[in-house]
């Protein structure tokens, strides 16, 4: 049997299945930091993205049972992601603030669609515009712009219809385009859109 | 040139449109300016969006994993198994004040099971036979009814199993008692039948009962009634002889917002109702000594036990065959299930390569492609590569 990247992957799912935890620890640090973007970008907090992340895997590591395993794991556990940070910005107790300060990650070394004091500016700027949309908008932008899952992918994840998430999607992308809109010639250039 | 297609532009971007209306939409950007701006400016966000910097703190991914760890390990020991044995240590004890009461109160015990129990003559036969139920040969009828609960048990949940929360405790006990060697005593058996009523009443309630589980979203009633089975005879599963019935039926999940399955569950299954009545069929002709027995390990458990087992013999490996066959039959999770048939043909032609015997060939095949003409086979690949190596 070859040892293709997702059968690797599989066999680890499999002997996480039946306890081995080491085998888990494994598939947390693949995907640690897909699952703590979605949250973050949903939550907006370090603090609050932590605890949905940590949720979302122990979430996982209790349903592992019913997960599909010829099915990518990523889209899956990044569901689960999006519905544990929409039900924390829900709850009474959550509260919408920016990041702390000085949580910063050593800065990445991959070019962005911007260059230089200009991006962070946009970050800045995006960041803010993600402020402005309610959690359920956040969630369905992510999922859609950031992690690529179909329209009934995210319909299924949050219990909501397709249409729905095509409404959502197509106002959040509006109101960031109207937030971000002196930052986006540069972008566009990069993105390349063809009509 | 057509009306502005902005609202369109968004899932038009995600490949969401349907054929006439992308054609459309493609169809109007060519010619307007406006909303190919838009469209760009959709795109932009989107990259941005993925441009975004992940900030978390210094050292904070080289953490993680040995946090969620040690939460997963301190849970596995704190909770998960407690309930299960808690089913079915109180199964047992309910048997077992049961059991002398109706005794006392029922001079004709012969008559009990048609008055109490929905169990069919055909189990209660089953259970007469005092001979161990009998290994499986190429061509018995026991395969047979081996090979059909199989399939019956994973039509009953393929390949996905719908989502399930529920504990299946009073059929556990049950078939603690139905996992023991056939040949209970007459008044066991119709005693075990006797409490198969209560025991399906009691499991019916607890099926009604979300408390304390809503919170593990995924988890079958086959995983936790596999944990509190006794341990399944090596030869075959009992499971299948005793009744040929769906002893598990995985149920709907509950909690839909935490842990939203990989696929759809479109599998409506059996209420609690059908699982008390197979449950009071399975019981039917053992021995009272056996009920209550102490569970049998977990699936996960015996996953990792059968996994560890070497055949260093044919009969080894027919042994393991057998086990991993009895092991497929207590309905475990999808996934494990499947491994489970995988090892099946892998131990099948492992005895044979062994033994060189006939017998071992034409079952390891039939094993192999019964897997193989399943719907929910993940690991066709590995099976047809097992199987090329039979020969003719």
């Amino acid at each position: 049997m070859s040892l293709g990247n997702g059968q690797d992957e599989s066999g680890l799912l499999v002997r996480a299945c039946g306890g081995d935890v080491v085998a888990f620890e494994e598939v947390v640090r693949r995907y640690q930091r897909r699952v703590y973007g979605v949250a973050l970008r949903i939550v907006r907090r370090h603090d609050v993205a932590d605890d949905v992340t940590q949720d979302t895997f122990l979430r996982a590591h209790q349903a592992l049972s019913t997960f599909d395993i010829s099915r990518p794991f990523g889209p899956w556990v990044c569901r689960i992601a999006a519905n544990l940070a929409i039900n924390h910005v829900r709850s009474p107790e959550a509260r919408e603030e920016g990041l702390p300060e000085g949580h910063d990650e050593t800065p990445s070394s991959q070019e962005g669609p911007l260059g230089g004091v200009l991006e962070r500016e946009a970050h800045d700027q995006l960041k803010e515009a993600m402020a402005s949309l309610s959690a359920e908008q956040r969630a369905v932008f992510v999922l859609r712009a950031v992690e690529g899952l179909s329209y009934k992918e995210i319909a299924q994840a949050l219990g909501i219809s397709a249409g729905t998430v095509m409404s959502r999607l197509f106002r959040a992308r509006e109101r960031l385009v109207a937030a971000l809109g002196p930052y986006l010639g540069e972008a566009r250039k990069r993105a390349g859109v063809e009509p | 040139m057509s009306p502005h297609v902005v609202e369109s532009l968004s899932a038009y971007l995600d490949g969401e449109l349907a054929a006439a209306e992308r054609q459309a939409v493609e169809s109007h950007l060519k010619l307007c300016d406006e909303c190919a701006r838009h469209l760009e400016a959709f795109a932009a966000v989107d990259e941005l969006a993925r441009a975004l910097p992940l900030e978390a703190p210094g050292g904070y991914f080289e953490a993680l994993p040995a946090r969620v760890r040690f939460k997963v390990a301190a849970r596995s020991r704190r909770a998960p198994r407690l309930p299960a044995w808690s089913w079915a240590v109180a199964a047992a004890l309910l048997v077992a004040v049961v059991t002398p009461v109706l005794l006392r109160q029922n001079p004709k015990p012969a008559e009990v099971p048609r008055a109490v129990a929905p169990a069919p003559a055909s189990a209660l036969d089953a259970a007469a036979p005092r001979e161990p139920l009998p290994t499986a040969g190429p061509a018995t009828v026991e395969a047979k009814q081996r090979a059909n609960a199989d399939d019956d048990l994973v039509r009953s949940a393929p390949g996905k199993l719908a989502r399930d929360t529920r504990p299946q405790a009073p059929a556990p006990a049950a078939l603690a008692a139905a996992q023991a060697p056939a040949g209970g005593s007459a008044q066991g058996a119709l005693a075990s039948n006797e409490a198969a009523a209560p025991l399906a009443k009691a499991e019916e309630a607890r099926a009604k009962d979300k408390e304390g589980f809503a919170q593990e979203p995924g988890r079958t009633p086959g995983t936790r009634a596999a944990r509190t089975l006794a341990t399944p005879p090596p030869e075959s599963s009992a499971l299948e002889g005793a009744a040929g019935q769906h002893l598990y039926e995985p149920k709907p999940e509950v909690d839909e917002a935490s842990a939203p399955a990989p696929a759809l569950q479109e599998d409506k299954v059996a209420d609690a109702k059908k699982t008390g009545a197979a449950a009071g069929a399975a019981t039917a002709g053992r021995r009272d000594a056996e009920v209550g027995r102490s569970e049998a390990p977990a699936p996960k458990l015996r996953f990792r036990d059968l996994r560890a087992a070497v055949a260093g013999n044919a009969e080894d490996a027919r042994r393991l065959r057998e086990q991993w066959r009895a092991f497929v039959a207590q309905a475990p999770p999808a996934n494990l299930a499947d491994e489970g048939r995988v090892r099946v043909v892998e131990m099948g032609v492992l005895a044979f390569r062994l033994s060189n015997e006939p017998a071992d060939q034409i079952l390891a095949k039939r094993d192999a492609e019964a897997y193989l003409r399943r719907d929910d086979a993940a690991q066709g690949n590995r099976v047809r590569a097992l199987l090329s190596t039979l020969g003719n």
